[in-house]
């Protein structure tokens, strides 16, 4: 008669794993010191080199984006009223796009077509999106203060988030 | 074992997010982490002889990628810890212990038989006036790709970075970039199973690159990678590599913008071959190759012209080391629709010999909110052979027309193309229809909801392994009853016999269910439970088969 036992002991290491884990979630975090954003340089679509302390002063929203991502495209409109609305008031709002090298024509006519008119910034070798969002992943935004300070992250979009969106910029435009 | 999860978890709850205290290089430096947590639990088919009512074969995996990023406006610092381990994974079988599936193969070393955990990614960054300087980890992409292509691929989970130095200095007018290290692909795969982890292989790229903007209105880059590659049959460092240089790239490019209103791009490329090994060893079959790439973009009223023309010969002889881990070195642009790439076409898109061009018309409505298209792709494939299912060369034809629609409340994005691969012979043509779709709109109490569904129906004309014709179908339905949560329901759909795996509904009906909890708006738990099939997936010119997976799934992925 041939015996078969299986290994539960297993369980409950990873229940006990997740424990740990979803504990460390839930820890409430420190209260956030100002936190200074990270210099970047990067091509925009005709050539032309942008750094992010070009502006400084202002109020800037740099949004990670690109081509094949469809809630990147969801939240396009809503960047374009908002720059439409603010830039008079020191708002700029910095599209990076993420696309791949190979992919690097397709942009101008996406950006064409969505009549953005913010500027429009390229990382194909994805090295600036890593110094905000290490896990890369689109569409995130990061929203910066007129002295450098980064004020808030975003990851992700769902319809509405632009109205929480709207109401910090107005609050930083206003300081 | 407890031990380790416990350090794990104290690795994890170490989020100290906020500013460095201190004096040093990094006194007051941001400090982020990111911390992404899954653990699935795998229903798998096979099972015990003598024992077919115990699904004893099931298991745990359980995976971890942390990143920390520490920062200043000129300074930073990175690092992706990855770290996986097997649960309930084994066995004993008449007094004498057994595993299902080893986690770890012959060429990885790990104090645990079924952990892993590895610092993945590391690199220190510093930028000064007009020099930036980064030992360490680094991706690099020249012009559109054809002469070095390394970037993460997020959409099929691929992410091989250049272990060593990277600089670029740059003028008013001018750029140069230079790297040299060692290829270092991801070794734990956070999204598809991890089986037989193996050791890294450490191909040796080096490059340059130098741009000069606007030289009589013409951007004008050139470039040149080295590369030797690690065959892992030899003994020592030495043995290890075929040769001093296993292939020498170099490159050119061209871009101008406004020319008459039109926006063009060039680019060359040319592929030096120094060892036989990318020919089988036939001395008499080494031969260079070399891309040739073009775009012209105009924007005419409310239109957006592209067309795109590319030629292809010999360029993925040298990703085929790489290729065995998974990854590509160098990959131009495909002119292809890489949704809907299958086994078959899969090989013309990495075609060793191929012309092609497309051309793609947009027209932007309704201030930018509508935006319809139409595209024609046509190749001409003169490169044959098994994986690509015939011997004679095709022709490849292939319209797509789409529509994308982005309001303030509703989307709508829709493609649709006909395919045709059609051989010079008298064996006839594959034929593959297709249509993707993603639509959401608001619905009243239940918030917004979403529906996407692709479906295919590829019809094979007659071929050297004569496949039967297939359907697939991959669906979702998606509840977002406000900010916080997502409901979705996934049900796949495929005949086809390529397809490895097989569905929890019947054979070819996988269904499958998910919610979602936006913790905080940086931090989101998922619940995954059910089946999704397998399937051949490509993005940015490169293609993996994914596996299918049925089962549970916990995923909780945080900013801090």
């Amino acid at each position: 008669m041939r015996s078969l036992l299986a290994s539960r002991r297993s369980f409950l290491h990873i229940l006990a794993a997740l424990s740990l884990l979803f504990g460390a979630f839930a820890m409430t975090p420190p209260a956030l010191a100002a936190e200074k954003a990270p210099d970047f340089t990067l091509k925009d679509m005709n050539g032309k080199t942008v750094s992010l302390s070009d502006f400084r002063g202002k109020v800037v929203l740099v949004t990670f984006w690109a081509t094949w991502c469809t809630p990147c495209k969801a939240e396009m409109p809503h960047f374009q009223r908002m720059y439409k609305a603010h830039k008079g008031d020191g708002l700029v709002i910095l599209g990076i796009s993420i696309d791949d090298a190979k992919m690097a024509s397709k942009i101008k006519p996406t950006v064409k077509m969505k009549k953005l008119t913010y500027p429009i910034l390229l990382d194909p070798e994805t090295e600036v999106v890593s110094m905000f969002n290490p896990s890369k992943n689109v569409p995130f935004s990061v929203l910066i203060n007129r002295v450098g300070e980064i004020e808030r992250t975003h990851a992700g979009y769902k319809p509405g988030d632009e109205v929480e969106l709207e109401k910090e910029i107005k609050a930083l435009l206003a300081k | 074992m407890t031990s380790w999860l416990i350090a794990l978890g104290a690795l994890a709850s170490a989020n100290a997010a906020g500013t460095l205290d201190g004096e040093g290089a990094f006194a007051g430096a941001n400090v982020q982490v990111d911390n992404d947590f899954e653990a699935r639990y795998y229903q798998v088919d096979e099972v015990l002889e003598g024992f077919e009512d115990r699904a004893i074969h099931n298991y745990v995996e359980q995976v971890n990628r942390l990143n920390l990023l520490v920062s200043k406006p000129r300074l930073s610092f990175g690092m992706q810890i990855d770290q996986v381990a097997f649960y309930a994974n084994r066995y004993i079988l008449d007094d004498e212990l057994y595993r299902s599936y080893e986690l770890l193969g012959d060429t990885v070393t790990s104090p645990w038989t079924d952990a892993f955990a590895n610092i993945e990614k590391l690199y220190f960054k510093k930028k000064m006036n007009k020099v930036e300087f980064q030992l360490g980890d680094s991706y690099g992409a020249f012009a559109r790709g054809m002469a070095l292509n390394m970037a993460r691929n997020t959409d099929i989970d691929i992410d091989t970075s250049l272990r060593g130095v990277r600089s670029v200095a740059r003028g008013s007018d001018w750029q140069f970039t230079l790297m040299s290290g060692v290829t270092n692909p991801q070794q734990v795969s956070q999204d598809n199973p991890n089986k037989n982890i193996e050791g890294d292989r450490y191909h040796m790229v080096s490059g340059g690159r130098f741009e000069r903007s606007d030289v009589a209105g013409v951007d004008l880059g050139i470039h040149a990678v080295m590369m030797t590659f690690d065959r892992q049959d030899g003994t020592g460092p030495a043995e290890r590599f075929g040769s001093s240089l296993d292939v020498l790239t170099t490159g050119a490019s061209a871009e101008a913008f406004g020319v008459a209103g039109i926006d063009l791009y060039a680019e060359g490329a040319l592929y030096d071959y120094r060892s036989a090994d990318f020919f089988d060893g036939d001395e008499d079959a080494v031969e260079p190759g070399y891309g040739l790439y073009f775009s012209a973009g105009a924007y005419p009223g409310i239109m957006a012209v592209l067309i795109e023309g590319k030629r292809y010969y010999n360029t993925e002889q040298v990703n085929q080391y790489a290729a065995l881990q998974g990854y590509e070195l160098v990959a131009g642009p495909s002119l292809e629709y890489e949704r809907v790439i299958t086994e078959d076409s899969s090989a013309a898109l990495n075609s060793d010999d191929i012309w092609g061009a497309r051309a793609r018309v947009d027209f932007s409505l309704k201030e930018g909110l509508l935006t319809p298209y139409v595209s024609l792709a046509a190749f001409k494939d003169l490169d044959t052979g098994v994986l690509h299912f015939n011997e004679v060369p095709e022709t490849i034809i292939h319209p797509v027309v789409g529509v994308e629609y982005f309001g303030h409340v509703a989307h709508v994005v829709l493609n649709s193309g006909l395919r045709n691969d059609i051989r010079e012979d008298d064996t006839g043509q594959d034929t593959q229809a297709h249509i993707d779709t993603s639509i959401m709109l608001p619905a009243g109490a239940l918030g917004e909801v979403e529906l996407a569904v692709a479906a295919e129906r590829f019809l094979w004309g007659e071929n050297l392994i004569q496949q039967h014709d297939f359907t697939e179908v991959e669906a979702a339905f998606s509840i977002l009853p406000n900010e916080s949560w997502v409901f979705t329901v996934f049900q796949d759909y495929s005949d086809n016999p390529l397809v490895a795996s097989t569905g929890n509904v019947s054979e070819n009906v996988y269904m499958a269910g998910e919610a979602q909890y936006t913790v905080t708006s940086d931090t989101t738990l998922k619940l995954f439970y059910g089946a999704y099939k397998a399937g051949i997936r490509c993005a940015g010119g490169q293609c993996k088969s994914l596996p299918g997976f049925k089962g549970g799934r916990v995923a909780l992925a945080g900013q801090f």
